[in-house]
């Protein structure tokens, strides 16, 4: 429903004098007009300046990341703590199952979600119902709570150690994406008329095929916004991946790779900025080129789900 | 940040009637309905339903988590007879419930607030909101970490936080904001604002744009000023939705671990644990260095510590939502 539209928003008009005027009034809505643009100002400067200070810090030398105070200018950039963090922590390593994690991850969550969503929104089978209570109930329950049984689970099936423990790590995370985004899905599915696929199956389609020929296309839009929702929870996740992957230094993610590096090295602040700019940078680039389409997802999901 | 678990069940509604009877054959014709769901199902009842009960039966075992489930001892309600008595745990529950009440009072208003200035008329606003989104799609791990160096007192200024301070004269030395016992729990509940108060923003925004324009000239010709038709239109408009933002901030705090475990790591002295990280303390997970973990696991009472903190934290929702259901009324 609410999605925000890309032009000027509409206003609220403030410039309209008002018939019941005090001087109280005229006062606050004088205060707000300039208030706003400095409130906007001081709000942007604040999200804004941890990152650049932080780039900054990431070119210093070891004495000038301690002498830098507040400063953002940087006299002799030292390229070189990006050497040091790429060969120290195992950077190369981490990424490869950073992207690895989060595609795998990206697929099984649209493949199963859509699919369930386009079952559960076409047929009435017999224990239809039974599926979206649990759906429902599911929500009440916190994932944090089932961290320590799910990893006595992925240890019985014997999908704890080294590439196994990736596994475990993708299909904890599958299964944590499903029923928020099969909610998600349903909403656009129920608006795809039945009729549609009825006429689909007398011309000779069958079930899935109706599903990756009719359904899939036409729900595209809903299918990118779960893609980028996965693809941002998944690239920053911390707790899962801590859980099965901080023991093992050779398939960690970015994150845990940079924060076990971290534990080590306390005070190697220029290196440690350098990790957090590679890691932060790629969800940047992505966010900066696709912000529209995150937002709306992210209030779609808010307001619609 | 998909934690953000969408409440109402709206799209259930308005589904076809009810299911036909069950008929032989019927699971034939379906057949193809039932596949297509079968992963969810499968992931559903592996990695959902079976560890709601495994956790349950787990929290009533005194068990190290190393050895097998089955050769634990059973010792009935003993580990929530001492849950109850944890002071530890009770201080954890604090922690989590003030650090969720902190973020509700001065993120939602804030958030509000900020939502209003960029509805209010002005240029660029999808520039402004690309910029105020960008601390929240970015991971709340590594920008914790990038905070430790921020609230750093090593140097002669220490980092850029206690510079400001000195440099404004508040202050004559550097502090260990992340360090002290009086200052850790408010430095992390200040960065968690910091990251989250964008994604609220938004949602505000969102609220804001679904109030209808021929209402506020309606009110303007019969003469309501600014703060009239704030509080007569725009109030009562994004109140459902406000329920909502509500409802995600609170079950989302109260679940709050990153912060915290990179930031301060529970302490100094407990006195930033929240009730996820607490739970960690008895595991061996995370190479056994999370939240002061004990030498032996005790995975029996970790697993009452998660029942504890899902009670908590349904608790909250439970009396949010029937709240919510008083003024609907009301």
């Amino acid at each position: 429903m609410a999605t925000i539209s890309e032009e000027r928003p509409r206003t609220l008009d403030y410039q309209v004098p008002d018939t019941s005027q005090s001087v109280l009034m005229t006062t606050l809505k004088r205060s707000w007009l300039t208030g706003r643009y400095l409130i906007l100002a001081l709000y942007l400067a604040i999200c804004i300046y941890p990152f650049i200070w932080m780039l900054a810090t990431s070119l210093r030398t070891a004495r000038g990341a301690f002498e830098a105070g507040t400063s953002l200018w940087v006299a002799d950039p030292q390229w070189s703590n990006y050497v040091d963090i790429w060969n120290s922590a195992n950077i190369p390593r981490a990424a490869i199952n950073t992207v690895l994690i989060t595609a795998v991850c990206m697929i099984l969550t649209i493949v199963t979600t859509s699919m369930t969503a386009y079952a559960v929104s076409r047929s009435d089978f017999p224990g239809r119902r039974v599926i979206m209570l649990a759906l429902v109930t599911t929500l009440l329950i916190p994932g944090e709570m089932l961290i320590i049984p799910t990893f006595y689970v992925n240890r019985s099936l014997n999908l704890i150690g080294d590439w196994k423990s990736l596994i475990a790590v993708i299909l904890v995370m599958t299964a944590g994406a499903q029923v928020f985004n099969i909610y998600l899905l349903l909403s656009h599915f129920l608006t795809i008329p039945r009729d549609l696929f009825d006429s689909a199956e007398i011309d000779g389609e069958s079930y899935f095929g109706a599903y990756w020929r009719i359904a899939f296309p036409l729900i595209t839009p809903a299918l990118a916004t779960v893609t980028l929702l996965t693809f941002m929870g998944i690239w920053n996740a911390y707790l899962i991946p801590l859980v099965y992957l901080a023991p093992l230094p050779d398939f960690q993610t970015l994150t845990i790779a940079l924060i076990q590096y971290s534990k080590q090295y306390q005070t190697l602040y220029q290196i440690m900025a350098a990790g957090a700019v590679i890691t932060l940078i790629p969800i940047m680039v992505v966010f900066i080129f696709l912000q529209r389409y995150f937002i709306r997802g992210l209030t779609e999901g808010a307001t619609k789900g | 940040m998909v934690q953000t678990a969408p409440v109402s069940a709206q799209p259930f509604a308005t589904t076809a009637p009810a299911s036909p009877a069950r008929r032989p054959g019927n699971f034939r014709r379906f057949l193809p309905a039932y596949l297509m769901c079968a992963p969810t199902i499968i992931l559903f009842l592996v990695f959902m339903v079976f560890p709601i009960f495994f956790v349950i039966y787990t929290s009533m075992l005194n068990w190290d988590g190393i050895g097998s489930v089955l050769s634990a001892e059973f010792t009935g309600l003993d580990n929530y007879q001492r849950l109850l008595t944890d002071e530890i745990w009770w201080r954890a529950v604090r922690n989590t419930v003030l650090y969720a009440t902190l973020k509700v009072l001065i993120e939602l208003p804030l958030a509000l607030l900020i939502a209003l200035v960029l509805n209010s008329g002005l240029r660029g606003v999808v520039v402004f909101r690309t910029i105020a989104f960008l601390p929240v799609i970015t991971s709340i791990a590594v920008v914790s970490l990038a905070f430790t160096f921020f609230f750093s007192p090593i140097g002669p200024t220490g980092g850029a936080f206690n510079t400001v301070l000195i440099d404004l004269g508040w202050l004559d030395r550097p502090i260990a904001w992340l360090g002290e016992r009086d200052t850790a729990f408010w430095t992390v509940t200040g960065v968690a604002i910091w990251h989250d108060l964008g994604i609220n923003m938004v949602f505000f925004l969102a609220a804001l744009q679904t109030v209808p324009r021929d209402l506020y000239d309606a009110a303007m010709v019969d003469g309501a000023g600014a703060w009239q038709r704030f509080r007569n239109i725009t109030i009562p408009t994004i109140r459902p939705l406000t329920a909502v933002i509500l409802t995600l901030s609170l079950s989302g705090s109260l679940k709050v671990f990153d912060y915290f475990a990179v930031m301060t790591g529970g302490g100094p002295n407990f006195s930033t644990t929240t009730m996820v990280l607490y739970m960690f303390r008895y595991t061996s997970f995370g190479g056994g260095g999370l939240g002061g973990s004990q030498t032996t696991p005790a995975v029996g009472y970790g697993s009452s510590i998660a029942i504890g903190l899902g009670l908590v934290i349904f608790a909250f929702i439970l009396v949010q939502q029937w709240i919510n259901r008083l003024q609907d009324r009301g």
